[in-house]
């Protein structure tokens, strides 16, 4: 009774044994995978990765460099030096800076304006993708700021002139700082209770805010929906399904004999490809039209920064595109090796390439690394034209890479096609 | 209409024809019979530029050179496989080759009709294909290779792995062909077939001609053959090599093919 069940069984694993591509995705794939993975979320166990931050110091006093050199030494945020604000709207813009913040004429130490009472409130303006890192900002200034004031303390002679300034400032006692601030708070709560309150209040938030403006708004456009934020992730899973399609009809077609037959009719082997290439193109920019108008609808509120711009980049995306798929095509000689194969490389490059997890959440080196995945130029390419408000200079950059690769992949797979024996009697 | 000089191809170590010399009149339907292996699908591809021979001379008279494409349109293919597309209608089909091979918008509707008609299909000329029959498939592989007027027809096995009413069928699309002064190259495993319709029969094997003569003439030379083998074995003592082989033969294409290929598999 088992006999027949244990001999099934063992056919089974013979039969997935002898498929070579089978046991590679169920064996070897997962550890890579997995690997991919690690590498991906290794910032995870380490704390966070230090967030970008430019910051224009138009008050350029010692204070306010002491400030800045306090924010460096934490770790947590690493300093970009716009010219100005505008150049660092450009760093947001470009994705190169999280936020850029301002530090006002007259800033100076903001350790003296803690001491005074007074909160201190950056202006700035924001990647609003990355808006879930102004916490760590905000958190990573505060501890600079308090690290600064305890600095000043440390050093009586320099801590006696922020106290003078700071009772200066903030007309305060002639009382040492812990007498005077019962002092004050006393004459707070008798003269009117609601003040102390407010304090309370400005207290729990910190003694340093950021008022940061969403970039698109800043730039006085429509402000990006989380529909826009995400619309290039779904444009570039599309992509990959329009690709991965076409590549697999290509070598289908090699398979069937149908592709012997156009060979044989009198037209150039190129006009062959050719065809294969205008249809993937069309089919990925349908697609992407589809998406931008399903996304146009009032519920998803999303709105173009630039159609034109917008135009470029899914052109230039789809032609990528087609590199891709004649690289694929000519990775395998059957259907379903080239189906594994072509899931395998796209998944990989789709996820190095920010399609899942935004790249700024991979570890520095891996940034850098998914410069190589057509993904991560199709996501800037793509984000450039609804959101983040691209110039034409802007674009032309990952305008330029997207049709770098899809010239290489197709020259690529029309060599490997001209010399692989596509046509078998 | 299509001559092989001593025609060689390699692939690797590979020799796929080692000199094979053959001469096709114009007019005629010539049968290319071997067994697996010998060269046929080979020669086929070679005489329709799909590869280019190692050494050798291929000419194709009155077309010009196969890799023009001026004499592309004017040879049609029949491939071993159902080179047709499961998802597009028998007529949509043929409309895309008839297009490919550079006939007009409404010269391609209009032959599509017509090699449907040829090929019993006229009824089913709208069904998308990937639901016909395996036999109704290779009619419509023929089609696909007529569309265009040929004035060479190459047929690869065009009647392997279908019914004998659907084989019967064929057969008679492509004497019809010889009526229309169509040139046909023939490669099949089915010996009565090309008893049947070929005007000459061309046997080779391990990619050399080992004989190249009309039906009758050939299963003649057989018999006469088979007459000494009967002669033999009342006078055992007679020496004759083939003795073995020709035992049993009938006067048969097939036997005549045993005799010239042997009786070992051939995988």
């Amino acid at each position: 009774m088992i006999g027949p069940i244990v001999q099934l069984a063992l056919k089974d694993m013979r039969l997935l044994v002898r498929d070579k591509l089978g046991a590679f995705f169920t064996f070897a794939f997962p550890i890579l995978y997995a690997l991919l993975f690690g590498l991906m979320f290794a910032g995870a166990t380490e704390g966070p990765s230090a967030v970008p931050l430019a910051i224009v110091d138009l008050d350029g006093s010692a204070g306010s460099g002491a400030f800045i050199d306090e924010i460096e030494d934490s770790g947590m945020i690493s300093v970009l030096w716009p010219a100005d604000e505008a150049d660092g709207r450009r760093l947001v813009r470009r994705g190169k800076a999280a936020a850029v913040v301002i530090l006002e004429p007259g800033f100076g130490d903001p350790a003296e304006s803690m001491l005074a009472g007074d909160r201190i409130t950056l202006r700035g303006t924001v990647d609003p993708s990355r808006r879930p890192e102004t916490a760590v900002l905000r958190g990573a200034m505060q501890a600079a700021l308090l690290s600064r004031t305890a600095r000043l303390l440390q050093d009586p002679e320099a801590a006696q002139v922020a106290i003078d300034r700071a009772r200066v400032s903030a007309d305060d006692s002639e009382n040492a700082f812990a007498a005077g601030l019962l002092a004050g708070l006393d004459a707070a709560l008798a003269a009117a209770p609601g003040s102390v309150a407010d304090a309370a209040e400005g207290l729990s938030e910190g003694p340093l805010g950021l008022d940061l403006e969403d970039l698109s708004a800043a730039e006085r456009r429509t402000p990006a929906t989380a529909f826009a934020l995400t619309f290039a992730q779904g444009a570039a899973w599309g992509l990959m399904a329009c690709a991965l399609g076409s590549s697999l009809s290509l070598v289908g077609e090699r398979n069937s004999g149908t592709l012997v037959r156009l060979t044989l009719a009198p037209v150039h082997r190129w006009q062959i490809l050719a065809g294969k290439a205008v249809a993937c193109f069309l089919t990925s920019m349908l697609m992407l039209c589809v998406l931008a108008a399903f996304f146009h609808l009032p519920f998803f509120g999303v709105r173009m920064s630039s159609y034109p711009l917008l135009a470029a980049a899914m052109a230039a995306s789809s032609f990528a595109f087609v590199g891709v798929m004649m690289f694929v095509a000519v990775s395998g000689r059957t259907v379903a090796a080239v189906e594994g194969f072509g899931r395998a490389v796209l998944l990989v490059l789709a996820l190095a390439g920010g399609a899942a997890v935004p790249v700024f959440f991979m570890p520095g080196w891996m940034q850098s690394v998914a410069g190589v995945s057509p993904f991560r130029w199709v996501i800037e390419a793509l984000d450039g034209a609804v959101w983040r408000g691209f110039g034409p200079a802007e674009m032309l950059l990952p305008v330029s890479v997207l049709v770098g690769i899809g010239l290489i992949g197709f020259a690529v797979g029309a060599a490997a096609f001209r010399h692989g024996r596509a046509i078998d009697g | 209409m299509l001559v092989l000089h001593e025609v060689t191809k390699s692939f690797g170590r590979t020799q796929a024809l080692a000199g094979l010399s053959l001469r096709v009149e114009p007019g005629e339907v010539l049968g290319l019979l071997g067994p697996n292996g010998a060269g046929k699908t080979t020669t086929i591809s070679l005489a329709v530029g799909l590869m280019r021979p190692t050494s050798g001379r291929i000419e194709l008279e009155g077309l010009g050179s196969p890799h023009e494409r001026a004499t592309r349109a004017r040879i049609g293919v029949a491939p071993q496989s159902l080179a047709i597309y499961g998802e597009l209608t028998a007529a949509e089909n043929l409309i895309l080759f008839g297009g490919l091979y550079g006939l007009g918008r409404k010269d391609r509707r209009r032959r599509a009709a017509e090699v449907l008609e040829q090929v019993g299909l006229a009824d089913r000329a709208d069904d998308r294909t990937a639901g016909f029959s395996g036999g109704m498939k290779r009619r419509l592989n023929l089609a696909a290779a007529l569309v265009h007027r040929p004035r060479l027809l190459l047929l690869d096995e065009p009647t392997a792995g279908v019914d004998p009413q659907s084989r019967s069928a064929l057969l008679d699309t492509i004497r019809d062909l010889r009526d229309d002064s169509i040139t046909v190259v023939y490669t099949t495993h089915y010996m009565e077939e090309a008893e049947r319709l070929c005007d000459r029969v061309a046997i080779v094997d391990r990619g050399r001609l080992l004989t190249l003569d009309t039906v009758e003439a050939l299963i003649r030379r057989h018999a006469d053959d088979t007459s000494r083998v009967h002669e033999i074995i009342e006078k055992p003592r007679a020496p004759q090599p083939r003795l073995a082989r020709a035992v049993g033969a009938t006067g048969d294409l097939e036997s005549v093919f045993l005799e010239l290929t042997g009786r070992n598999y051939r995988d």
